[in-house]
């Protein structure tokens, strides 16, 4: 517990308070699960070079970044709640609010914290019924090509982040 | 008498040099009852890259120093987590990064890794479960360009075929379902 509650709290050194709470509230829970990528991780990747246009272009987006965390679940009974709990920790004067989706009975809303013209975090949060995922990306992340990470990374939840190239 | 006691002190430095390599947790537990554990040296390595038809594969093969495993199933794990937390500080003080973590149910997965000079030296994967304990340590001197030579050299196909789960015989399927590795 101990050492992962390090690993956590050394991937978000400039992440809000309140965001890291909710995430070590809920990383023990066995409902959720957890998705803790380092920086050290993005910065191997971003070294290897292959022949593969899709995987320079993962490369080219992975090199920027210092840090993910997802938290996620899909098979919850109060993921509205959870939602709620987690919009109500974002901060509004942090963050930009990039988009909103409504489909159906499921949410989703991401964030971003830029200092300048650079975006250093993005914050996604999806909630339904019976889906919950809180992923956090730190690092320098070029909006434009955020969206190519969705298939590389292939984690749970992480295909919302497609939704900022349809926008 | 001399010559004896200066073999001694050479064998015990050798085996504190093996102890120190995963960090205590093989030595601690290899002779434990149920525990299955696997040393594969280089020599044997190599001897095993012969059966390898690409010569490419046979090279990449040789680039492996020293295979480690351990593995509890079926049984509670002896390995505590204070021993976990002994690891992972060890780890972090000879430069074994953790690169990645899961934590889905009660599964625990971490991969650990250590670079020097523009390439991986040893990789470490850990899966930790109530009933189950696995530890893979790889020593090796793989560089970057070589790694990414490998993956040139996997057909796109073979990588993720559709609706297949790739093949990584480590991972819980419970942990594959939320990061396809």
């Amino acid at each position: 517990m101990l050492p992962l509650f390090y690993l956590f709290a050394a991937a978000a050194p400039a992440q809000n308070d309140a965001i890291n709470r909710f995430f070590h509230q809920y990383m023990e829970d066995e409902r959720f699960t957890v998705v803790f990528v380092s920086p050290k991780m993005f910065s191997l990747v971003s070294k290897i070079s292959t022949d593969d246009p899709e995987w320079e272009n993962v490369r080219e987006v992975v090199g920027g970044l210092t840090g993910l965390r997802v938290l996620t679940s899909d098979s919850l009974d109060n993921g509205l709640t959870l939602y709620k709990e987690a919009l109500s920790k974002v901060p509004a004067g942090e963050y930009s609010e990039l988009l909103t989706v409504r489909d159906g009975k499921e949410n989703v809303r991401i964030w971003v914290k830029d200092s300048g013209n650079i975006i250093n975090e993005l914050l996604l949060l999806v909630g339904a019924p019976d889906e919950f995922v809180l992923l956090s990306l730190t690092g320098t992340i070029d909006l434009d090509k955020i969206s190519n990470l969705s298939k590389g990374l292939d984690i749970q939840g992480a295909e919302h982040l497609e939704k900022i190239k349809k926008n | 008498m001399k010559q004896l006691l200066i073999g001694l002190i050479v064998s015990l430095l050798g085996i504190s040099g093996l102890q120190a390599q995963d960090y205590g947790l093989y030595w601690k537990y290899k002779d434990y009852d149920g525990a299955i554990a696997i040393t594969a040296p280089r020599w044997a390595i190599h001897a095993g890259s012969w059966f390898l038809d690409e010569k490419a594969d046979r090279k990449l093969l040789r680039k492996v120093r020293k295979v480690r495993v351990l593995v509890f199933e079926d049984e509670p794990s002896p390995v505590s987590a204070l021993d976990m937390r002994r690891f992972l500080t060890k780890a972090k003080n000879r430069n074994l990064e953790e690169l990645l973590f899961v934590r889905d149910g009660n599964t625990r997965v971490s991969v650990l890794a250590k670079e020097r000079k523009n390439s991986i030296r040893k990789l470490v994967v850990l899966v930790r479960e109530p009933e189950t304990f696995a530890l893979v340590s790889v020593r090796c001197k793989i560089r970057y360009d070589e790694i990414g030579k490998l993956l040139d050299r996997i057909p796109k196909d073979k990588q993720k075929k559709d609706g297949e789960e790739p093949e990584v015989p480590l991972l819980p399927t419970s942990v594959r379902n939320v990061i396809r590795l």
